[in-house]
């Protein structure tokens, strides 16, 4: 009685899938998966699996992505754990992509179901992956030497002299920031760094005025040493912002959509001091 | 000897002084918890002093300026205080080089100090981070204008003004007011003249009484200062301090060399005077507080001409501060080594210059305000001063001491130096 009833409910939709477009027919058509239920294909691929495979860079991200003894943390491994959980999956990371670009694009290729690590939403990546809704808005935040800045900034209050930046940024190379910096800081040289302690360091020695991060990567480099502020200062936007979402594949549109709801359904809302005091601890 | 004189003698000695701020220093050390509640009592003789400072003033100037226009000479007497003023600032700031190139505070700092600097820094949250609006420029500062200068100086309602304790303002209207009561027929002008001299008497009188506590006055205010900040930043800015130390006391000890001089008299004779006003501003560390017992030293003890003396010393206290200057050039060098910028012959001089006109443009600001015109000099070196100030802040307790205690004596000198001099002191009768 259940197969008849849902054979009939699958072929309805059969029906009205050709009644749409024809381009969209072949996503509206359901899958029929082992324990019964009638799913998108996207969402389908997964259960059927077994699994969800999350890409991940191979670099910690805390507070965002970390490892310890073995066992993945944080604030987007417990986002990622929970639509495993709704989807009734295990779940597997894969840490292969050396940049941020690059857990994009294993997605983007289909290597991976969905990609996190701290990503933000950006042009480039825009072109070839869907993005979920923001689980965070990430302030932008630059790290400063205030001797090269002085220099720079001459007689110009600090928010002037930052507006119209001339100096040198530093970003990570392969990262959303390399974008941001030339879209926000127009008349800067931007300096690529392979990795964010090398950015910091060249701030440290004046080699470059300023590094160019969002606010918890920034504010955490003075709250782990505080002694550096009388060598170093930080400034933080209030409305600019990397909007943190999580990677879905170019044709995986249900799949986004459950992600959204999973985003939706989170109850504590993250904020920098909440991230900086979580790393703290 | 009177008991009462006995007690001011003792109350402002300069070993008393120093006794005092450093039982203060030790009690805000050792009772941070209690000292905090000693504020109050530094506010409230502060306040009681700065009560006295408009009538005194506005008497003081008019009654000294009816007097010289009535003898004439004001015009040189006037030449001769641009003449002084310029001098001495140029003095000062050039010691203060000096000294600071010869101490070389800041530089060759251990890591250890760095980062005990670092912490004093980032313990204020608003020095270390900067929040703000990328996308909404704020709207530009306005440039100052001639109009804005003048509104500075001159009072468009002199009650407002007083009220306010717009000093400056005060001392204009009052030297405005001392000009035109000097040219109104003498018997009309003589009643006004008595009335603003019973005036001036009577707020020495309320002077002398208050400076008596000054030694409770001084461990209070040095306790409660030292509660709020701690002695880390003392230990952390031993160089600096301890360099503005060196240059006031040089500047102090000149400025006493001057007064001798020009006073004709021996330099026990000098000190002894000069102890209520260096009392007054190590405890008060306000200038303006200071002019009773300053024209009280100049016109009482070492005997100057007490109607030029009362014109003068609110001038010095307003317009002449070495004491400042010479922090300034002291300050800009100590930031110019704490980041490393080695400073060319040049660049010294136009700190130099920088912190003089800087002096100047302090009249009227107190304390920590007139601290930032140090990022003036600051900025022409290509130096940041936001974390630098939060070091200075630190240290005021201390440095503000010294600053006014500079600024009170050599305006003293200053003064000293534009009067005539006064005539041979009699032979003390043994």
């Amino acid at each position: 009685m259940r197969l008849t009833s849902v054979r009939w409910r699958s072929f309805l939709l059969v029906i009205l899938g050709w009644g749409g477009l024809a381009g969209a027919a072949a996503q509206t058509a359901l899958v029929l998966v082992p324990d019964g239920r009638l799913l998108a294909p996207d969402i389908a691929r997964i259960v059927i699996r077994g699994e969800l495979i999350v890409a991940l860079l191979n670099k910690d991200t805390p507070p965002f992505v970390q490892e310890k003894n073995g066992v993945l943390s944080g604030v987007d491994i417990e986002l990622m754990q929970k639509v495993a959980q709704e989807l009734k999956v295990t779940i597997r990371f894969e840490r292969i992509a050396t940049t941020y670009d690059g857990v994009a694009m294993r997605v983007a290729g289909g290597h991976a179901d969905l990609g996190v690590s701290k990503l933000a939403r950006t042009f480039k990546r825009a072109q070839s992956v869907l993005f979920s809704t923001p689980y965070m808005h990430l302030e932008h935040a630059l790290l400063i030497n205030r001797l090269a800045f002085a220099k720079v900034a001459g007689d110009q209050p600090v928010s002037q002299a930052v507006r119209n930046f001339n100096g040198t940024i530093g970003v990570l190379a392969g990262s959303s920031w390399e974008e941001f910096v030339v879209r926000n800081f127009t008349k800067a040289s931007p300096v690529r760094f392979a990795a964010w302690d090398q950015a910091v360091d060249a701030v440290k020695k004046g080699v470059v005025v300023a590094a160019y991060r969002d606010a918890v990567e920034v504010r955490s480099v003075m709250r782990s040493d505080p002694s550096l502020a009388l060598k170093l200062r930080t400034v933080t936007f209030s409305d600019l912002a990397s909007v943190l979402c999580v990677v879905v594949g170019p044709n995986d549109t249900v799949l986004k959509s459950f992600v959204d709801e999973v985003v939706a359904n989170q109850h504590e809302k993250l904020t920098v001091n909440l991230l900086l005091k979580q790393m703290e601890r | 000897m009177t008991k009462s004189q006995r007690l001011k003698q003792f109350a402002t000695s300069p070993i008393t002084v120093l006794l005092c701020v450093l039982a203060g220093a030790f009690l805000g050390w050792a009772a941070p918890v209690f000292s905090k509640h000693l504020t109050v009592v530094g506010v409230v003789y502060v306040d009681l002093l700065k009560m006295i400072v408009l009538p005194f003033m506005v008497s003081a100037v008019i009654f000294s300026l009816q007097k010289l226009l009535r003898d004439g000479g004001t015009a040189v007497i006037l030449g001769r205080v641009a003449v002084v003023f310029v001098a001495f600032s140029v003095i000062a700031a050039l010691l203060g080089a000096f000294g600071t190139l010869l101490i070389q505070p800041g530089t060759d700092m251990s890591p250890a100090t760095h980062a005990a600097l670092g912490l004093i820094v980032d313990s204020n949250a608003d020095s270390s981070n900067t929040e703000m609006a990328f996308h909404t420029a704020e709207t530009p500062p306005k440039s100052l204008t001639l109009r804005d200068v003048l509104a500075t100086v001159i009072s468009s309602n002199i009650f407002a003004s007083l009220v306010n304790g717009e000093t400056l303002k005060v001392l204009v209207f009052a030297l405005m007011c001392g000009f035109a009561v000097g040219h109104v027929p003498g018997k009309i002008a003589d009643s006004l003249g008595q009335t603003l001299e019973a005036i001036y008497h009577a707020c020495q009188a309320l002077t002398r009484w208050i400076n008596l506590p000054v030694p409770l006055v001084l461990i209070c205010m040095t306790a409660s200062q030292i509660a709020d900040t701690g002695l880390e930043p003392m230990r952390a800015m031993f160089g600096f301090v301890v360099t503005f130390l060196a240059i006031s006391t040089v500047l102090l000890i000149l400025a006493v060399v001057a007064l001798g001089q020009r006073a004709g008299c021996s330099y026990t004779t000098v000190r002894d005077s000069m102890r209520g006003p260096f009392s007054l501003g190590v405890a008060t560390n306000n200038s303006a507080t200071c002019m009773p017992a300053m024209v009280e030293a100049l016109a009482e003890h070492l005997k100057f001409a007490r109607s030029q003396v009362e014109l003068l010393v609110p001038l010095s206290v307003s317009l002449l501060r070495s004491g400042a200057i010479a922090y300034f050039v002291c300050g800009t060098m100590f930031v110019a080594a704490l980041y490393g910028h080695d400073l060319s012959a040049m660049e010294v001089g136009a700190v130099v210059i920088i912190s003089v006109l800087s002096g100047f443009a302090s009249t009227g600001m107190g304390g920590i305000t007139s601290i930032t015109l140090m990022a003036t000099a600051c900025q022409y070196l290509g130096l940041p001063f936001e974390a630098a100030f939060i070091l200075f802040v630190a240290v005021d307790p201390i440095c503000a001491m010294a600053r006014t205690a500079v600024t009170v004596i050599s305006g003293c000198a200053a003064v000293a130096l534009v009067c005539p001099r006064p005539m041979p002191m009699p032979p003390e009768i043994t």
